[in-house]
């Protein structure tokens, strides 16, 4: 029973970073890479809760309605991808720049909403993603988080967007006289990733009843520590969606685990920092043997 | 086929984890109680001295003590609370990142019937057994009436500008210090307060003591807390850190009484801070928490607290404006030239944490 | 399936399936191709020879519609066409075998031969097991039997992996294939196994324009020779008419 809980409580604890490893899987499969989502999760948790909750309450005091606020969340989400994109694709500036420069962008307007007040006290609705649990023990978020992953593996091994982000990651200039539509796909990967990072905001904010300033901050690390673990490339082109589901979990446990752990809480970041290291080496060793056992096949 | 590797190995790497965790965990599960602190941070003197001060004197009360961390973020805080939970401790002693964020925590650990103890801070609701903390007023209300003395011994008159540095207005801390401060201040009509907005972090400190102190001729500098460095080595940037004496002085009154401000006490640069006794009332709280767990003890109604022998006997008990549940407050007084050497500090104290 | 397709001469001795009239091509200022007239035929091996910067690889991207061209128009099957974008030319029955190969490493053999355009069932799915089964036989009837289409590309051989992409033109209803150095980098027996595919295209019908530095393969294996000197076209040479020299001194621009 214990270790049940723990566990449900690993799961609940990942459904976060894991919907925004999916967003940024999207991203690294096409070549690219986002590091924005921490941020568009910040701010959209910012801007839906600023929109339900009353002025009392650091709010607007609109109250508008929750379904609205959700949609508005992820569309701000998908606008944030179009931005990056737009930058990324249209303009050819660096995606590193881009998206670092809307992290600090996105954080920086949390900041101008909040006046660095504490926002809390929302309808009911509003945190029934991040809240609920089903019959009290197993929570929505973490079957959200696990179907996402389970669609978004469909999606990449069987449709022709996931396929031919395969092919751009792998050889863009292949892909492009191929005629697939390079732009087009880098572009629909960038808005899924911002999508998700408005959805873990809704998540968070239902999940924590109260919405801070600082949501997210560093949690980008994280999302590419599961994705190395997962075997994804940071160059594109290779990786799936089960392999970073692991990361994702594996991070989990380690984090869990070292809260159960009753070790010094000054040690925990650098054992945490070890065992990243110690799972994306192992994750290597098992590459490179599958390399030589795939070659000496004719 | 890669994915069945992939998830095989994880799922490998997952049990072995548990398996080891928990195993670790029953083993040390004895006869003793449990108790666990999650710290809202541990990267400045004053969090680390009320969290080890708070582990050793309840470890030697014979309880397990373990100190978490939650590393300034709310949500790994949420995480670590909801663990303690499952782990099933036999109280958790919180002090949260944010006060809102942090009461659903509370509720929960209410609902699963573990006792909540706070520690220099408190969530904004739930069921608290006790909140041992400073008192924020006395503390704005000492630095802001040493600022104010130290000001009229140097330049003969009330008068000038003033910096405050605040910290965010939803922290129950940084309010009632920053209101304090002003129902000081508000008194000397001559004295201009020039009120800022920071985040405990010190490249705010930095840049707007320097901004600030370049654009005007300050008197005097007070803040939330002296625990996050910046002021002095900004005003140093610019050459307007002048020693005590010094016709060009500003005036430095800080809240908390930092290490470091004791160093720069010792060197004549800062002259003032009000004690935030952090030793004082971790201590207070571990003996309580034993009390309580033990069944000896426990605070039934507002007043002095009549429980002699104890070391919170005395001490003035009231009903939180915040949270259900009790709550006593600690006193401050000033530390100074006169003063800081003394080893009862909590900055000359914690030097044996290091 | 592959398509055969028989080529009807529009008109009496016509039987040009693509026609080349007045393309211009400046970058800035620099002319990259200057009024290049020339016809391909079906059922032919059109050799494109020219120094480096001579305008070859420009050539082939203005008619795959890589390219916008400044000036001048191209007839496909009887039809003007203007492509925006190798998809448009893909689609219309031309196709370009890069010098980089245009495959992808990460993926398997089966999926670089339906790159961009893969086979579905309903609701968008594609069909993964089909396209396997169509690639295996594709490969057997182009010799290449012994490549398994699940193989990733990235373990292949220089001369298996122009395989895999000649039997990828081949699977669409292709028409005309522009080969850009198919030998370029290969062992001398993988050498001939190109030169040998090359000739089966052109037995099923396709016309094949085959760029290379190597003027020996060029004389061996073409109908015809097209030169290109700086931009401009300096000859049209039938490849049973002509030897090395004429062919070098026309790619030094016909001068001594």
């Amino acid at each position: 029973m214990l270790s049940l809980r723990i566990l449900i409580n690993v799961l609940e604890h990942s459904s976060i970073l894991g919907i925004l490893v999916i967003g940024m899987i999207f991203c690294l499969l096409a070549g690219r890479f986002d590091l924005s989502s921490e941020s568009t999760l910040g701010f959209s948790a910012i801007v839906g809760a600023w929109l339900v909750s009353t002025n009392i309450h650091f709010g607007s005091g609109w109250l508008w309605p929750p379904v609205a606020v959700v949609l508005l969340m992820l569309a701000m989400g998908a606008a944030v991808g179009c931005i990056n994109s737009f930058f990324i694709i249209k303009l050819r500036v660096n995606a590193f720049i881009v998206t670092l420069a809307m992290l600090l962008t996105l954080r920086g307007f949390t900041y101008v909403f909040t006046n660095a007040n504490t926002m809390y006290d929302f309808p009911e609705s509003f945190m029934a993603l991040g809240g609920y649990s089903i019959s009290g023990m197993l929570p929505v978020s973490v079957i959200l988080f696990l179907g996402l992953f389970l669609f978004s593996q469909f999606v990449l091994s069987y449709t022709r967007f996931g396929r031919d982000l395969y092919a751009i990651g792998g050889n863009r200039a292949a892909a492009f006289a191929a005629g697939i539509r390079v732009d087009r796909q880098t572009f629909a990967a960038f808005v899924i990733s911002g999508m998700l990072g408005g959805l873990a905001g809704w998540v968070l904010a239902g999940r924590l009843q109260a919405v801070t300033i600082g949501l997210g901050e560093g949690m980008v690390f994280e999302v590419f520590a599961a994705a190395v673990i997962g075997g994804v490339s940071l160059s594109g082109g290779k990786g799936n969606m089960m392999g970073p589901l692991g990361g994702v979990l594996l991070l989990g446990v380690i984090t869990t685990g070292l809260s159960v752990m009753p070790i010094s809480s000054f040690w925990v970041d650098a054992v945490r920092g070890v065992l990243i290291l110690a799972a994306v080496v192992l994750w290597r060793i098992t590459e490179i043997y599958e390399e030589r056992w795939r070659k000496s096949i004719p | 086929m890669r994915i069945f590797r992939i998830v095989g190995l994880s799922a490998l790497g997952c049990a072995l984890a548990l398996s080891a965790l928990l195993s670790g965990f029953a083993a040390s599960a004895a006869d003793k109680y449990r108790v666990i602190y999650i710290a809202p941070q541990l990267n400045n003197s004053a969090d680390i001295v009320i969290g080890r001060n708070w582990q050793e004197v309840a470890q030697n009360l014979g309880m397990e003590a373990v100190l978490k961390n939650a590393e300034t973020d709310a949500k790994r805080e949420a995480d670590e609370w909801a663990t303690a939970i499952a782990l099933g401790y036999d109280a958790i002693v919180g002090g949260p990142v944010d006060s809102f964020a942090a009461t659903i925590n509370v509720q929960k650990a209410n609902a699963a019937g573990i006792p909540v103890f706070m520690l220099g801070r408190t969530s904004a609701g739930g069921k608290v057994e006790l909140i041992a903390r400073a008192d924020n007023i006395s503390l704005g209300t000492i630095a802001a009436e040493e600022l104010v003395a130290r000001i009229i011994e140097q330049r003969g008159e009330a008068s000038g500008k003033v910096l405050e540095l605040h910290g965010p207005m939803d922290q129950v801390n940084a309010r009632q210090r920053s209101e304090a401060i002003q129902a000081v201040l508000a008194k000397y009509p001559n004295i201009e307060l020039i009120r800022k907005l920071q985040h405990w972090t010190p490249e705010e400190f930095f840049d707007i003591t320097k901004s600030v102190a370049s654009s005007n001729d300050l008197v005097g500098i007070t803040m939330g807390s002296d625990v996050i460095p910046g002021i002095d080595a900004a005003l140093d940037s610019i050459g307007q850190l002048k020693k005590i004496g010094d016709p060009d002085h500003i005036v430095l009154s800080g809240i908390d009484a930092d290490p470091r401000i004791l160093d720069l006490m010792g060197e004549g640069m800062w002259d003032v801070s009000a004690l935030q006794d952090m030793v004082g009332y971790g201590t207070i709280l571990a003996h309580y928490i034993k009390d309580y767990l033990d069944g000896k003890y426990k605070i039934s109604s507002a007043g002095p607290i009549d429980n002699p022998g104890a070391p919170y006997h005395g001490i003035e008990a009231r009903w939180s404006e915040d949270t259900e549940g009790w709550e006593i407050q600690t006193p401050s007084r000033p530390v100074d030239q006169s003063n800081y050497t003394d080893p009862t500090l909590w900055g000359n104290a914690i030097k044996r944490y290091q | 399936m592959e398509k055969e397709h028989t080529v009807t001469p529009e008109d009496g001795e016509d039987t040009a399936i693509l026609k080349v009239r007045g393309l211009s091509k400046t970058f800035d200022h620099v002319v990259a191709l200057d009024d290049v007239s020339f016809d391909i035929n079906s059922q032919e091996v059109l050799g494109l020879v020219g120094d480096n910067g001579a305008g070859k690889s420009t050539l082939i991207k203005l008619v795959s519609g890589v390219y916008r061209a400044n000036a001048g128009k191209v007839v496909f099957g009887g039809r003007q066409v203007e492509f925006n974008s190798p998809r448009e030319s893909r689609d219309s029955g031309i196709e370009v075998i890069y010098q980089d190969m245009a495959l992808v490493d990460e993926l398997e053999v089966w999926e670089n031969v339906f790159l961009g355009r893969q086979l579905r069932h309903g609701f968008g799915v594609i069909d993964r097991k089909r396209m396997i089964e169509e690639a295996a036989s594709l490969l057997e009837r182009l010799g290449l039997g012994s490549l398994s289409p699940t193989t990733q590309v990235g373990y292949l051989s220089g001369g298996q992996k122009k395989g895999v992409a000649i039997s990828r033109a081949l699977y669409w209803d292709t028409r005309v294939i522009f080969m850009d150095e198919p030998t370029a980098a290969l062992a001398v027996i993988e050498i001939q196994r190109v030169l040998e595919l090359i000739e089966r295209l052109r037995e099923k019908g396709v016309a094949v324009v085959f760029v290379s530095h190597n003027l020996k393969e060029i004389l061996g294996v073409t109908n015809r020779i097209i030169v290109l000197h700086r931009g401009q076209l300096t000859g049209i040479l039938d490849t049973k008419e002509t030897d090395e020299d004429e062919v070098i001194r026309l790619m030094m621009g016909g001068e001594n």
